[in-house]
């Protein structure tokens, strides 16, 4: 479980990017965020990550106060998280494999466990045998396909997905929201930040809307299948 | 209830991999050559010329090594003094069995003999200026004193003494040597701070220069949840690496480079064996290498890696 309890975020320069916001996401929630540009989205997906520390306020995680959180501590609290970025984010010169590879290395998985569970991920994220391919020969849904399967590598709790269909064609963003699902129906805590409110009609679940850093609206809506064009 | 955040640290390991760590440290190294291979040359001419002053240092302590052990004082006697005066200047000395052990009487002919025949080989015509009976040194007494004498005393017995122009005591001269020595050790250390500093400094922009190209992927490191550890091993790795490679490259470089020098300074001075200081010298390099090279990691590093 999430819960922002009256979190404050400003800047440098004095904008005020998050405001009094309250909130809590469940465990096993598909949760959309929405809000136009400047409503605070990227900022809460900051602060959840430890980018940012909070102005003011309590951010708790699964009952602990990640705002208290030693820096030391900061990386092994970052792997209750599989991240997806609206830019990919990968190693455009390693293989899908090596991309993969590495986030399990980094948290100390051993070759065997490696080379048995990435031929399985690449198969949940439709990818099979594409171990060998360089993501930047490869269109961008497969990248963000290449991204969700770095992402669910280490079992993470939480799938964070911040503008996972920015870059990608309509209907390949259809598939990332797809897999989205299929991965909350797996028993993840999935949290999609996104301004394509048409994919959240769509998808539905959760939907809190932020404005100017404030939590407008908070409501869910049902699951409507594909939406005939 | 809020569970203490020191459950998170058990919950993985900390995901360092030696093998792998190397594996991207040659990796980084190769990909970034150019700059590498620079690091490593200017790297190596830095140890080539911290090795030559250590080794400038050892021989000045080789060559006189010798000296602080000689009890001797040599007195230059007025030049117009007869024979019959210089003996018994000689004999006066004698007497004073409470300091002195032994006086040998350097003639000036003598003195001038053995000059010539020191440099006959390299300079021939070097006294084919003096005329015909013409002799520029002076007859010398060389006074050998007693053990736990104070050899001031003593000197200042002889200068006050008739027909003493000149009191020259080695003591005095392992003084202006030791003290010569102490300068140049001085300005060793100095010199060989700024090198090293330098060639930290030549690390550190290699180094930031890797970091820079691989930033983003520093980046991504920091998202998926690695810990400093695992991403700053690969570079502290390469600098080492840089530090190991210049110093087998300045290792035998500067065995020659000494070689060779000793043997031109062969007729004038004894130098060092170089078997004496090569491992130390050796251990030297790759300690000074490799320090430098995870100095400058660790400096190029440190801006990145902030949580």
């Amino acid at each position: 479980m999430i819960e922002l309890k009256n979190v404050t975020k400003v800047y440098k320069n004095g904008t005020t990017a998050i405001s009094n916001l309250n909130l809590k996401i469940n465990t096993g929630e598909i949760c959309f965020i929405v809000g136009e540009s400047g409503a605070g989205k990227s900022t809460l997906v900051k602060l959840l990550l430890m980018e940012e520390k909070v102005t003011d306020g309590t951010i708790l995680v699964d009952n602990v106060d990640i705002t208290k959180l030693w820096r030391y501590d900061i990386p092994y609290y970052r792997r209750q998280f599989g991240v997806v970025f609206q830019d990919f984010r990968l190693f455009g010169n390693r293989t899908v494999y090596d991309n993969i590879a590495m986030v399990m290395r980094a948290v100390g998985k051993k070759h065997k466990e490696i080379k048995e569970t990435i031929p399985r991920i690449l198969n949940v994220v439709g990818l099979d045998g594409t171990e060998e391919h360089l993501p930047e020969n490869m269109s961008g849904g497969e990248q963000q396909r290449v991204a969700l399967a770095r992402a669910l590598a280490n079992k993470p709790s939480y799938i964070l997905a911040d503008e996972p269909t920015g870059n990608i064609d309509p209907k390949r963003s259809r598939e990332i929201m797809r897999m989205l699902r299929r991965i909350h129906q797996s028993g993840k805590t999935v949290i999609v930040v996104t301004h394509e409110k048409h994919l959240v009609e769509e998808f539905g679940g959760r939907v809190l809307h932020l404005e100017k850093g404030r939590l407008v609206k908070d409501e869910t809506l049902p699951y409507r299948g594909e939406v005939k064009q | 209830m809020k569970k203490s955040h020191t459950h998170l640290k058990h919950k993985h390991n900390h995901g360092f991999t030696l093998f792998y760590q190397i594996e991207q440290a040659l990796g980084g190294l190769w990909s970034n050559r150019l700059m590498t291979i620079a690091s490593i040359l200017v790297l190596s001419a830095c140890l080539v010329v911290i090795g030559s002053f250590y080794l400038l240092v050892c021989n000045i302590d080789y060559s006189t090594s010798d000296i602080s052990h000689l009890n001797k004082i040599i007195v230059y006697l007025n030049e117009d003094y007869t024979e019959k005066e210089v003996g018994t200047v000689k004999a006066t000395i004698e007497d004073m069995k409470d300091l002195v052990q032994g006086v040998t009487l350097i003639t000036k002919e003598q003195a001038l003999a053995e000059e010539r025949k020191k440099y006959e080989k390299e300079y021939p015509h070097m006294f084919d200026a003096l005329e015909e009976g013409e002799n520029p040194y002076r007859d010398s007494l060389e006074i050998t004193y007693q053990e736990g004498i104070s050899v001031k005393v003593l000197s200042d017995k002889l200068t006050q003494m008739d027909g003493i122009e000149r009191v020259v005591s080695y003591p005095d001269i392992a003084d202006s040597v030791n003290h010569l020595k102490t300068i140049i050790s001085r300005a060793f250390t100095a010199f060989i701070l700024v090198l090293f500093a330098v060639t930290v400094f030549i690390i550190i922009l290699t180094i930031r220069f890797a970091v820079i190209s691989r930033r983003e992927e520093v980046k991504i490191m920091r998202y998926i949840g690695a810990t400093m550890h695992f991403i700053a091993a690969p570079y502290i790795l390469e600098g080492i690496f840089i530090g190991l490679f210049s110093a087998c490259i300045a290792a035998p470089i500067q065995k020659l480079i000494y070689l060779h020098i000793a043997d031109i300074m062969q007729g004038a001075v004894t130098p060092l064996p170089y078997s004496e200081v090569g491992s130390t010298l050796l251990i030297g390099f790759f300690a000074i290498g490799c320090l430098t090279g995870v100095i400058g990691s660790g400096i190029s590093l440190y801006r990145y890696l902030r949580v």
